[in-house]
């Protein structure tokens, strides 16, 4: 449908003249490296940079990694939802202030956005977006008149800054409405106790690679001597070596550990996709083939239940 | 108070594998689950108590969660079932749910799911709390509700904090939050043999017009991280190699 028909069906004049510039949601200065990426993306175009600043102390930096004018605002992101920009960025973490502007502008949105373009001919924002926490990613494209993106600052290259750029303050009078969401003070509050091991700092893995209860054996033993908590994948809870709760996976528990030794497990998208944040992964399996030796630091392929016992008795 | 819980269908992530070489996703088992947190939100709503409807956007495998909805508890199940809808985005799904709120008519609290397993846009809550005009709270612990408020908890730069909402609202619920229940089998049956279980609604049914649906995104495929360095493979001495290496860790 071309931009006509879609601005008489809506009613209102939705043509992209009167959506301007690239405008930026500051909160902090965690959030400068955005600045950066509005300023790659407005030099192709020829546009201006915004940036929306949560204090007037970060005004500086943002002309310095890009930014053209800069606003002052209590709450960028509410701020910027006022504005009529071609192109908003916000941070992940407002993504339900971005996703909130976007319906009001009748925007669509790119969650979580990596690798942005902009096709100068059509002026499609054009993105990628992790599923199963970036196992691979959708290309998408934003088409209508306002295009909205929240962008993760860690997967972002630090801005070039320029001390000598220049760029203006812009004064405003903006008065954020109240919060709707009325804060009551801190919580004594500890979740997710039925999941233990989102906690461990360690976690020894099975898999039904192990072959039977004597390979499960020497599993917990290593778990023991590591101090280690006991998890698995879905095939050990199957065969009853494992609780529920105990279960890696996406659909089970992603888990975050220090180290995650994983024995006999072949390592699926759901397996694999639940331990990316793990820091350093051991695995053993007798497959060559199996994806987890592909996901791991240290790798070896061997029966799991002969490796577990010439293992323990050098740990002895 | 009566309680909307919005629902997805998810394509079974046991089923799937991504294949970095190959560049593609095998489905291996087309197989569709209830969204997780989703099923948080519902359970959530069956402890507030009340009159609890849920509702899901899309086909068939949107009915067999509204279904498996009705056993674990739901007293009503409405299906938004239209082409118009087929390729509708977050957009277009907040402007359909909000036609179903305002359908049913009354509705205090809508839930949903604080995220979504696979894509995780985490889109829908808070555009349809904008396009009510309601308030929104996201990552939802411990929701409950009284005095026209649903108060709850939330985290907040790392911190847990106490928070409410007046009421009506939209809430996301944390996934884990707590323990869904389990259906009991003799209800299973009687929503898999009650022909009106799910009740279906068109577009047309809701007034929706095609510039409330209109897709604002087009997807354009899909791409493939580098594939991961691939890890160290260890040979020779493996035990002494490992327990060196365990003993640093
Ligand atoms: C991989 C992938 C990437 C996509 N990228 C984008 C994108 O960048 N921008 C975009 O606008 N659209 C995108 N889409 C389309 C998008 O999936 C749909 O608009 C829609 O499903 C909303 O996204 P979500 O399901 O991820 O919902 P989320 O916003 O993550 O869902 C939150 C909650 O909303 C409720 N909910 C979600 N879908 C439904 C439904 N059909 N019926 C009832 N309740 C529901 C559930 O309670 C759920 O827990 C993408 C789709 C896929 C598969
Ligand atoms: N998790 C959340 N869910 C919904 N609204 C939020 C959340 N966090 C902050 N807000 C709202 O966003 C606004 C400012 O948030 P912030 O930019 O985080 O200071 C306030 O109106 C808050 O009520």
């Amino acid at each position: 449908m071309d931009m006509d028909a879609l601005s008489h069906l809506m009613g209102e004049d939705l043509s992209a003249a009167n959506y301007a510039d690239i405008w930026v949601a500051v909160p902090s200065a965690g959030a400068l490296p955005l600045v950066g990426e509005a300023r790659r993306l407005a030099d192709s175009l020829g546009c201006y940079v915004h940036a929306v600043v949560g204090s007037a102390d970060t005004a500086d930096q943002a002309i310095a990694v890009g930014a053209d004018r800069v606003h002052v605002a209590a709450v960028p992101g509410l701020f910027l939802a006022a504005q009529t920009p071609e192109f908003a960025f916000y941070p992940v973490d407002r993504w339900h202030q971005a996703a909130r502007a976007a319906q009001q502008h009748k925007a669509g949105l790119i969650t979580d956005a990596r690798s942005l373009q902009i096709d100068e001919s059509t002026r499609a924002l054009l993105g990628s977006h992790p599923v199963y926490g970036g196992e691979y990613f959708v290309d998408v494209a934003v088409t209508s008149p306002a295009k909205f993106a929240t962008l993760d600052p860690r997967f972002l290259p630090e801005p070039y800054a320029d001390p000598g750029r220049s760029g203006e303050v812009v004064p405003n009078e903006y008065v954020a409405p109240p919060p709707p969401l009325q804060d009551r003070g801190p919580a004594d509050f500890a979740p997710q106790a039925w999941r233990p091991l989102q906690k461990a700092r360690r976690i020894v893995a099975v898999g039904r690679g192990l072959k039977d209860e004597a390979g499960l054996a020497l599993a917990r033993q290593l778990a023991e001597k590591l101090g280690a908590e006991l998890g698995g994948d879905r095939s050990a809870q199957d065969l009853g070596w494992i609780g529920e709760d105990q279960v890696v996976g996406v659909t089970g528990q992603e888990v975050a550990p220090d180290l995650y030794v994983a024995l006999g497990i072949r390592g699926d998208t759901i397996h694999n996709a639940a331990i990316v944040r793990a820091k350093h992964v051991i695995a053993v399996h007798a497959n060559p083939a199996a994806p987890i030796l592909d996901v791991a630091d240290e790798a070896v392929v061997g029966e799991p239940q002969e490796v577990l016992t010439q293992l323990l008795t050098r740990l002895a | 108070m009566k309680i909307l819980v919005v629902l997805r269908a998810l394509q079974d992530p046991a089923g799937i594998t991504v294949n970095r070489k190959a560049q593609k996703v095998f489905v291996n088992r087309p197989q569709w689950v209830f969204n997780p947190s989703d099923r948080n939100a519902l359970e959530a709503a069956l402890r507030l108590g009340g009159d609890i409807v849920v509702a899901a956007v899309g086909g068939a495998a949107a009915e067999q969660v509204l279904r498996d909805a009705r056993a674990m508890g739901a007293g009503r199940a409405l299906l938004l079932r239209d082409q118009a809808l087929a390729d509708a985005d977050a957009f277009g799904l907040a402007n359909a749910l909000k036609a179903v709120v305002h359908h049913l008519g009354g509705v205090d609290l809508v839930l949903c799911g604080s995220q979504v397993l696979d894509a995780d846009l985490a889109q829908v809550g808070p555009r349809l709390a904008q396009a009510l005009d309601w308030p929104f709270a996201a990552n939802a612990h411990a929701v409950q509700a009284a005095d026209g408020e649903v108060a709850l908890i939330t985290s907040r730069r790392g911190e847990w904090r106490q928070a409410a909402l007046t009421l009506p609202a939209v809430v996301a619920v944390a996934p884990d939050s707590n323990k869904p229940r389990l259906p009991a089998g003799q209800q299973i049956i009687n929503v898999y043999t009650d022909p009106g279980a799910v009740e279906t609604l068109t577009a047309a049914d809701l007034g929706l017009s095609e510039a409330e649906l209109q897709p604002l995104t087009e997807p354009r495929g899909q791409s493939f991280p580098a594939e991961r360095e691939l890890g160290r493979r260890l040979d020779g001495d493996i035990a002494g190699q490992l327990a060196d290496i365990l003993r640093k860790a």
